[in-house]
């Protein structure tokens, strides 16, 4: 497969200096078919059948096929989850050509549509989900009840099953310390962050996960409502503070992020944690206008093409060492060639 | 200190991540942390965690017990301990099924009981009958208790019609 998942991703949109994605799920079940743990490899074909039927439009691609370095690398480019990455079951996805929809079959529900969208863009995301699901639901009932909602397998997703998540990157914020009252707000107000933490406690990448949690008794534009007014409170904050800090401490911190840009643009063996954070300050000199040779679009391209499966499946790398050689010289050539 | 993964070659990489203030850590050799896929979601005991925290939403008191011994769903033959333990329905007729057990944690989980998002658009209409036909029945049942046997009549015609329509 020599396509580029991560094509969407590339992409700038709307409020795109600090929003890096949005993304919008659905979980649905059939009424007639047994969940995930009950469900045997005949149910399971019957589940891609249906879907396969019901959108001759998209592409299937299916995972029992797969080598685990392919999948690892869809997993990256958040087209599937990790779990389903991992998984022996007989499954597969569908995808659309910029890869932008992708539905899930047999992951832990039958379905789970996916749309995904660059910058903040919620509202799209869930227009294309449902038109998804409106063709799927011609196809075979959905195991629907008229007080619990859509059923899924584990009852934290029943009502809606929408999931929408939105990925930010907060340098500032992280670098000030106030993104730690910022999650505990959040998690009051019924929300999810979730960030990956390197060494100390800076987010790695500075980049954080916002999503809903509560999937009963709210609709699916209450939902969106919700996070899109927190999203762009936060967006508002991320600003503020950059320019803030930006002001007081000019020199130091354009020395710090142009030091990251040096090394990014020079170093002979990049590990795909330390490019992470060397491409987040980058982007932070980027939108600062420190950086202006290079665009936004060129460095989201540059961090999907060296994430580890990505970078050793498209170039049948062996070792660690040999990963880390390639990486640099990956980036040292699309950062400089701009 | 070896790595987590492999447990094989010397830990370099110590990886901390925090969701919504729960701290997971791991160490990790360099080719681990290298192939680590997702970076979201690399944490290896989180499911577990979650599979047993979950489980305890579903524990109910001893003396009650009994009253949950009987009734496996016979679609998927969850049996009811299974339910108890995990928590998580094996098909969409469970839910049915262990209805009852159900209400208590959702309340908990999603501070609600009741859906009241999108709905399966041939399901919606059913279900906009069936409502109609409750309004009615209330109407009907006021009339016959007022002794209007005229109206009684006429609302027992719109009934008959709707349902005509539910088939």
């Amino acid at each position: 497969m020599k396509k580029d998942f991560s094509m969407w991703y590339t992409k700038f949109g709307p409020s795109g200096d600090t929003v890096l994605s949005s993304r919008v799920r659905l979980a649905r079940n059939f009424s007639d078919i047994p969940f995930g743990n009950c469900m045997t490899d005949e149910h399971q074909k019957t589940v891609i059948s249906r879907c396969r039927e019901a959108l001759p439009d998209m592409k299937f691609i299916d995972f029992s096929q797969m080598p685990p370095i392919e999948k690892q690398s869809l997993s990256e480019c958040h087209l599937v989850s990790p779990a389903m990455a991992e998984s022996q079951k007989h499954c597969g996805i569908l995808v659309n050509n910029d890869c932008s929809s992708c539905i899930m079959l047999g992951e832990e529900d039958h379905i789970r549509i996916q749309s995904m969208a660059p910058g903040l863009n919620l509202d799209l995301c869930l227009k294309v989900a449902n038109d998804l699901d409106d063709r799927l639901e011609q196809k075979a009932d959905y195991a629907f009840h008229k007080d619990f909602g859509y059923l899924t397998q584990c009852p934290t997703n029943l009502g809606t099953g929408l999931r929408a998540s939105v990925m930010m990157h907060l340098p500032s914020l992280t670098q000030s310390g106030r993104i730690e009252s910022i999650i505990r707000s959040l998690s009051k107000l019924g929300l999810a962050v979730r960030g990956l933490y390197g060494e100390g406690s800076q987010a790695l990448g500075n980049i954080y996960q916002i999503s809903n949690q509560v999937t009963l008794g709210v609709t699916e534009e209450e939902t969106l409502e919700k996070l899109n007014h927190l999203i762009a409170d936060i967006i508002q904050k991320e600003r503020d503070q950059s320019r803030l800090l930006y002001e007081q401490n000019r020199i130091s911190l354009e020395d710090k992020l142009m030091r990251s840009f040096g090394i990014l643009t020079n170093a002979r063996l990049l590990t795909s944690l330390e490019t992470i954070n060397l491409i987040s300050d980058v982007r932070w000199a980027i939108n600062l206008g420190i950086i202006t040779n290079i665009s936004l679009e060129t460095l989201s391209s540059v961090f999907y093409s060296v994430l580890p499966a990505t970078i050793t499946k498209n170039h049948n790398i062996s070792s660690a060492t040999e990963r880390d050689l390639k990486r640099a010289e990956i980036v040292k050539d699309s950062l400089w060639a701009e | 200190m070896k790595c987590q993964k492999c447990n094989n070659n010397p830990a370099t990489t110590h990886i901390k991540q925090v969701i919504n203030g729960v701290k997971t850590e791991i160490y990790l050799c360099s080719e681990c942390a290298g192939e680590t896929p997702d970076f979201f979601s690399f944490a290896p005991n989180i499911d577990q965690e979650f599979d047993s925290l979950f489980g305890s939403f579903w524990n109910v008191p001893a003396v009650s017990k009994t009253l949950y011994e009987e009734g496996n769903c016979k679609m998927c033959g969850t049996t009811r301990s299974r339910f108890l333990k995990t928590g998580k329905p094996g098909c969409s007729k469970c839910y049915t099924v262990f209805e009852e057990l159900l209400m208590r944690p959702l309340k908990q989980i999603h501070g609600s009981t009741k859906h009241t998002g999108k709905t399966p658009s041939q399901l919606s209409r059913t279900f906009e009958t069936e409502d109609q036909i409750a309004a009615l029945q209330a109407k009907l049942d006021d009339a016959v208790s007022k002794q209007n046997f005229e109206e009684a009549a006429q609302i027992r015609d719109e009934i008959r019609m709707l349902r005509g329509d539910v088939k």
